[in-house]
């Protein structure tokens, strides 16, 4: 699997380890999700998308903050139901 | 549309939901759009057209999940209203601010402070108040940089109809309200280019060295430590220190050569000050000055938040130990 591509990148933060997070609201095939980059290199790798890890999908995700601790928080929207 | 806030392990991706419309009470969520944690670990997100339309900003209790209203037009009322609010950042003070692309007469969009204990709205920045400078197209994503300036990533500001959009950052003066231009295709010109930036973040300003020379006295290394001007103060930030080379900490000729490590520290600095930082040296770190009087040294600084944000740089300096004899 190669690097995550972005599509739609919306919102970034900057993490405690200096890493860039950027929220993309189209990446990963298009329900969005956050990718990590590498200030030095610009490499990419995913942190979270919709198809691993479980719990609630993205859905058209568009901002970022961090957490004391240093989780990660993104506002989704939801289809209605 | 509805929508919720979900948590995000940084290491493992695993996402949790805080917050959802079925599951807590208060205001629902519709379009949330922007996200910021306040100094109390509160969540405040803005929602585009909640609260019948015109949106507002809703704080979530990271623990339960349940929904408080901050902000929205009819409560409290009064201008400046919001229309199309969109990020969301807060400053030094804890007052909030948001970017709406769409409030102020005209629908340009501008800058609104939020009192985060009544709601009341305040306008900071829209194109006709002050006059002058950069004008708003789509203010979206709002940061503060070190000094408290406000930068505001703007779709389509320095457009004139080119199409895709030709967007750019705006330098808000949190008093004033005045706009300066910090970036656009044309100013400086050179790529890549801007289309439509959404979001905006600002490096931490790491602290530097005082000077290129320290002293060693007392099983300590004084090394002079400059907290940036216009940062903010440098609380609990940490540097430390090894050799820039490989040495031999004893003079035999079999001992081998290694990166040695002369100590860490964690320091608190007011902002804009240079101060001596004591660095306790490790029992190897002090065998080596006791075989050489200088010794090269990588300092690496770090800053830690809070804002959560890190940044390091690394100088070298030049450790020099009093004589031989002398403690």
């Amino acid at each position: 699997m190669g690097e995550p591509s972005f599509v739609t990148p919306r919102g970034i933060a900057l993490d405690a380890d200096g890493s860039i997070l950027v929220v993309d609201q189209d990446a990963f095939g298009g329900p969005g999700g956050v990718i990590r980059v590498d200030p030095a290199t610009g490499a990419r790798t995913t942190v979270s998308e919709s198809s691993t890890s479980g719990g609630p999908s993205f859905v058209t995700p568009r901002d970022i903050a961090l957490e004391a601790d240093g989780s990660i928080l993104v506002p989704t929207r939801t289809p209605s139901a | 549309m509805t929508g919720g806030v979900i948590r995000i392990d940084p290491a493992t991706g695993a996402r949790t939901a805080v917050s959802e419309n079925s599951t807590a009470g208060g205001p629902s969520f519709v379009d949330p759009e922007g996200i910021a944690v306040t100094a109390d670990g509160s969540i405040l997100v803005t929602d585009q057209t909640a609260f019948g339309g015109g949106g507002g900003v809703i704080r979530v209790d990271p623990a339960t999940g349940a929904r408080t209203a901050v902000s929205e037009n009819s409560a409290p009322a009064g201008e400046p209203s919001f229309a199309d609010p969109r990020g969301i950042a807060l400053d030094a003070t804890g007052s909030i601010l948001v970017p709406d692309r769409n409030a102020f007469a005209g629908m340009t969009g501008g800058v609104i402070r939020v009192d985060p204990a009544t709601g009341a709205r305040t306008a900071v920045s829209e194109n006709s108040s002050p006059a002058g400078g950069p004008s708003f197209a789509d203010p979206n994503g709002i940061a503060l940089d070190a000094g408290g300036s406000i930068l505001v990533a703007d779709f389509n500001a320095f457009g004139g109809g080119c199409g895709m959009g030709c967007g750019g950052v705006i330098r808000v003066d949190p008093a004033t309200g005045t706009r300066t231009a910090v970036s656009e295709n044309s100013a400086p010109p050179g790529a890549p280019s801007f289309i439509e930036p959404g979001g905006v973040a600002v490096e931490p300003a790491v602290p530097s060295l005082g000077s290129e020379k320290a002293k060693l006295k007392k099983k300590k290394i004084k090394l002079p430590v400059d907290c940036a001007p216009g940062a903010a103060a440098c609380d609990d930030d940490e540097v430390e220190l090894e050799t820039v080379k490989p040495v031999k900490v004893r003079a035999q000729a079999a001992a081998k050569k290694k990166i040695v490590q002369l100590g860490s520290a964690t320091f608190s600095i007011p902002a804009g000050q240079t101060q001596k930082v004591k660095v306790k040296v490790p029992r190897k770190g002090r065998k080596l000055f006791e075989r050489k009087r200088k010794v090269k040294a990588n300092a690496t600084l770090t800053v830690t938040g809070p804002p959560l944000q890190s940044g390091t740089a690394t100088e070298q300096v030049r450790v020099k130990a009093k004589k031989r004899g002398k403690k």
